[in-house]
């Protein structure tokens, strides 16, 4: 196999995103001008617009009409291991976050509800709809199910300072374990898009799941929506 | 900004209950929904908010819509284990059969600064870049990229890496893969990748890159892979 040279266009991306990470440019840092970056690395005008254009649309720097071309702010991590390691991970990372709730019901399970919870068609169930602030954005909405039967009063102890996971283990004795979440893509119906101050039909990524108990019995069922110019799903596997 | 007011009515997501009468089974795949019209009467909400519901739904993958014949249940998506994404795991382990590969490219090139620093090489030194084109039930869903070292796997070139994981690939070298970690983005994606892909309009593009790490804890190869959201979707083993 021999060697082939790069396609200018691969090679304008790579050293685009390599300045902005060898530099340590910080965010809504100014990247310099398209003149000055094609006099440094002898690629044309237009293979340097279209390595920016790439760049801006995978949400890694942005543009501001007159002004010129900008480094976008990190993503918080989204661990997949779930939203308790989530909320921790950012309040460990010096972000002020909290949750502002939108409904709290309760409510007769519906078929998916209860096929989930593994309760009766019609068992009382509580809904929790809250949404999550972090530096003064809102960046998730949640919606979590809750077998009412058998986590009684659950809305009565549960507060916008309260964490579920604590609630869960100190008032229920109900550790959560493992559960296995999938990861879709949806679009912002008007409502959500007025709560996350974001466009209708904006992507947006839908994470589900049920958490399970030591037991390996439902806890909850959520429902997770997530600004995707805000968040980014983490994983790490080890083997 | 949300107010804090339990009473407020749960406003009706019309999204949400299709997406639960498709899972219930209560509108089955390959049939037809009620028409905009039915659905604006039984739920007595306007026509653009049922379009934005029925849109999103297209876009999401889970919906047809045919010109004159209305809008059609697609069924489940595709759902893949993000564990087994970028050949982490074997494929003898995974035989999973409705996946298919075809290569694109292989070729060595100059691993540039970007690799360079990635790997810990020099800007100079070469390194493999495969690109595949993946499909799912015969239809394509996915480019990967990857990008491997030449001192790590120097015969890469004579193994078929559309038959072998990378797992598996390694394991001829006697490389263990250790570790790997995975980042997840919704993007537009760019219009090379959208056209080679063939994804309608509105519809998003998920970016998965994984770097794999060695014993040694050195990243050993580097994936980007741009994938088709309205065609898959990934499952997440939690652990605690």
């Amino acid at each position: 196999m021999t060697l082939m040279k790069t396609p200018p266009g691969m090679e304008a991306i790579e050293k685009l995103e390599d300045f902005i990470v060898v530099n340590r440019l910080k965010a809504h840092t100014r990247i310099p001008s398209e003149k000055d970056l094609c006099d440094m690395w002898g690629v044309s005008r237009s293979t340097l617009r279209q390595a920016v254009d790439e760049l801006v649309e995978n949400g890694f720097l942005y543009r501001v009409m007159n002004k010129g071309v900008f480094v976008s702010e990190k993503k918080y991590p989204r661990d997949m291991a779930g939203v308790d390691a989530m909320v921790r991970d950012l309040i460990d990372q010096g972000n002020d976050v909290s949750k502002h709730i939108i409904s709290m019901n309760e409510i007769e399970a519906t078929k998916q509800i209860s096929r989930k919870l593994m309760v009766k068609l019609g068992a009382r169930v509580y809904e929790i709809i809250r949404c999550r602030v972090i530096n003064d954005v809102p960046c998730t909405i949640e919606t979590t199910y809750i077998n009412a039967e058998k986590y009684p009063g659950f809305t009565d102890l549960y507060s916008e300072t309260a964490s579920m996971d604590t609630l869960f283990k100190e008032e229920y004795n109900a550790i959560q374990t493992t559960g296995t979440e999938h990861i879709n893509v949806t679009y912002a119906s008007e409502e959500e898009a007025g709560v996350l101050g974001i466009e209708v039909g904006s992507p947006l990524f839908y994470a589900s799941g049920i958490a399970l108990d030591q037991n390996e019995e439902p806890v909850m069922f959520y429902k997770q929506l997530i600004r995707p110019d805000k968040f980014v799903f983490v994983c790490t596997v080890e083997s | 900004m949300v107010r804090n007011d339990y009473r407020t009515p749960i406003y009706l997501q019309l999204r949400e209950i299709i997406r639960n009468k498709i899972e219930d089974g209560e509108y089955m795949p390959g049939t037809a929904i009620p028409s905009e019209n039915k659905l604006a009467e039984t739920f007595g909400i306007n026509r653009v908010t049922i379009r934005n519901a029925v849109d999103a739904l297209v876009h999401e993958g889970l919906l047809r819509r045919v010109q004159g014949k209305g809008v059609f249940v697609v069924g489940r998506k595709n759902e893949l284990s993000i564990e087994d994404h970028a050949g982490f795991e074997s494929k003898a382990e995974l035989s999973d059969s409705r996946i298919s590969v075809k290569e694109l490219n292989k070729t060595i090139r100059e691993a540039g600064n970007k690799y360079a620093n990635l790997f810990g090489l020099e800007p100079e030194d070469e390194i493999y870049y495969i690109r595949q084109l993946q499909y799912i039930n015969g239809v394509e869903t996915s480019i990967e990229d990857f990008f491997i070292p030449k001192q790590i796997l120097p015969t890469l070139d004579t193994i078929n890496s559309s038959v072998f994981s990378f797992r598996d690939i390694s394991s001829f070298y006697g490389i263990r893969l250790k570790k790997m970690t995975q980042t997840l983005r919704i993007i537009k994606g760019s219009a090379k990748i959208r056209k080679m892909l063939n994804i309608p309009e509105g519809v998003a593009v998920l970016l998965l890159e994984c770097d794999f790490y060695n014993e040694n804890g050195r990243i050993i190869a580097h994936s980007i892979s741009n994938i088709r959201s309205d065609m898959q979707s990934f499952t997440v083993s939690m652990h605690k």
